[in-house]
């Protein structure tokens, strides 16, 4: 089955900005441990970090050119979605055992791709 | 916006070495330093010029780069490392560049890993333009004659040569070697500037200046009573006095020579400055760069042509031959005789010489027109008219022929 990761956390990228280096180096650890994880279990399909949600573009519904366009993310929230990952695991539970291992800071949201 | 301007001559190096000491990637390094000063471009518009321009910059730069580690290491890019001494990337760290501070100056280091003999000389030369002086990539493509995606994918190769070299800098010959090749460098990237017929002549002389600005930063950052100082100070005097001649070489779009030259276009207050470089040197062993500089001196300090002391030019000439065995050096060196001795001693001079092109064939048509050796002069221009790939050089070779 397939699963999208994804990783919040609130005002994350201020708090990314001004963690020690060592927190930082204990994130990427973080991220190792998950791929290592995973890819005995499944595989990654692929991953992305995002930029800071400032630099977004939001179109309303509309169409096509009645669409407003806005700066920033769709939702206006304290959790800042920060990144994901695209994994194929055998199952929910095994998905959500492997996303223990993400930082621990992070707010994480595992949930099923429709074709499977 | 010239606070920004500034900082980016002032500080884009300094920064960009602290950046590749701390974080040990060039691309990283660039891209977010290159993403800092355009936020500021912003910002500072907005807002107002930073107290501390350089930290601002500095943080805004980590930042990015922090956001890049982040991404990279979810989407699983494993970048090869600089190898970076464990304390400097310390040092680097912890520098804040706030209340203050001086940043620690890491350009040497920048500048002798640009310097690496891995890269070919003219993509040294490129890369340490962007790199070392933050030329922009499309302006570098400008100064080189080539498309900016070229010049673009060039530095990129050069980056990856480097990814996994060391951030340091040698000790003893080894960094006479490295310095000795950022001087060829930085003299290469000058006299591309003032290739004859290669583009504008205008936008020459600002490759050129930036070539300067390289040897001035060099020097500033070498450590004291370094071997090769005085080779450097001759280089930049040399450069300096060709360079003084930048606005007497054009008039009307068209190449003046140095014979020709209004000596009041010099820029003599450069011209004073490279003569105060020399006089120290007046003891010091020969080198290349230092006879080429007394020989632009020589050219500098005559009030008029015809008073170039030329004997002198063609003993220097002699001497350089004798170091560089080279066939441009015996052909410029037959020239200087021909000035001093007559055109017969210069022609002996250029018996027996071999050299490509058309600027042997010229200098003896121009000789053998001077002995009155009307048709071997003829021939000898024809000869060179056929060779010369440039326009404007052409056109005053048919001249000259036809005066014969």
């Amino acid at each position: 089955m397939k699963f999208v990761v994804l990783m919040a956390e609130t005002d994350h990228y201020q708090r990314w900005a001004e963690l020690s280096d060592d927190e930082r180096a204990a994130a990427f650890a973080a991220f190792e441990k998950f791929d290592a994880a995973v890819a005995e279990r499944g595989e990654v399909l692929g991953g992305e970090g995002l930029a800071d949600p400032r630099e977004s573009r939001t179109l309303a519904p509309g169409r096509r050119d009645d669409r407003p366009v806005t700066d920033g993310p769709y939702a206006e929230t304290a959790e800042q979605l920060g990144g994901f990952y695209l994994v194929d695991l055998p199952d929910m539970e095994t998905a959500v055992e492997t996303a223990r291992l993400l930082p621990e800071a992070f707010l994480i949201e595992v949930r099923p791709v429709v074709s499977g | 916006m010239t606070e920004l301007e500034d900082a980016w001559r002032e500080e884009w190096g300094r920064l960009l070495a602290l950046l590749v000491a701390q974080f040990r990637r060039l691309d990283l390094a660039e891209d977010g330093l290159g993403d800092a000063f355009a936020t500021a471009a912003e910002r500072w518009r907005r807002d107002g010029t930073p107290d501390n321009p350089p930290a601002w910059l500095l943080t805004a730069a980590r930042r990015r780069i922090y956001d890049r580690l982040r991404s990279e290491a979810i989407a699983r890019h494993k970048l090869p490392l600089l190898q970076v001494d464990a304390a400097l990337t310390e040092e680097a760290r912890t520098v804040m560049a706030d209340a203050g501070e001086a940043v620690v100056d890491e350009r040497l280091r920048l500048v002798l890993l640009c310097a690496h003999p891995s890269l070919a000389p003219e993509h040294a030369a490129a890369l340490t333009l962007r790199l070392v002086l933050g030329v922009s990539t499309a302006d570098i493509a400008r100064l080189f004659l080539v498309p900016t995606a070229t010049m673009a994918a060039r530095l990129t190769r050069a980056r990856k040569a480097l990814a996994d070299q060391r951030f340091e800098v040698p000790s003893g010959r080894e960094l006479e070697e490295r310095v000795a090749t950022v001087a060829d460098v930085a003299y290469l990237a000058f006299t591309s500037g003032y290739a004859p017929g290669s583009g504008d002549l205008l936008l020459r002389a600002e490759q050129a200046g930036e070539a300067i600005r390289l040897v001035r930063v060099l020097r500033s950052v070498l450590p004291l009573g370094f071997a090769g100082a005085a080779d450097l100070d001759a280089l930049l005097a040399l450069m300096l006095i060709q360079h003084s001649r930048r606005d007497a070489r054009l008039q009307d779009g068209r190449l003046v020579l140095l014979p020709d030259q209004d000596r009041s276009r010099w820029r003599h207050d450069e011209i004073a400055e490279a003569l105060a470089l020399l006089t120290p040197l007046a003891a010091a062993p020969s080198t290349p760069y230092l006879l080429q500089a007394l020989i632009a001196a020589e050219h500098a300090i005559a009030p008029t042509a015809a008073a170039t002391d030329w004997p002198r030019i063609a003993s220097w000439y002699a001497e350089l031959e004798r170091l560089t065995d080279s066939p441009v050096v015996r052909l410029n060196r037959a020239v200087a005789v021909a000035e001093a001795d007559g055109p017969d001693a210069g022609l002996r001079l250029l018996e027996g010489l071999e050299l490509p092109g058309h600027r042997l064939p010229a200098a003896r048509a121009e000789l053998l027109a001077r002995a009155g050796r009307t048709d071997e002069a003829a021939a000898a221009y024809e000869l060179a008219i056929g060779l010369c790939a440039n326009d404007v050089e052409r056109t005053h070779l048919e001249e000259r022929r036809r005066l014969v």
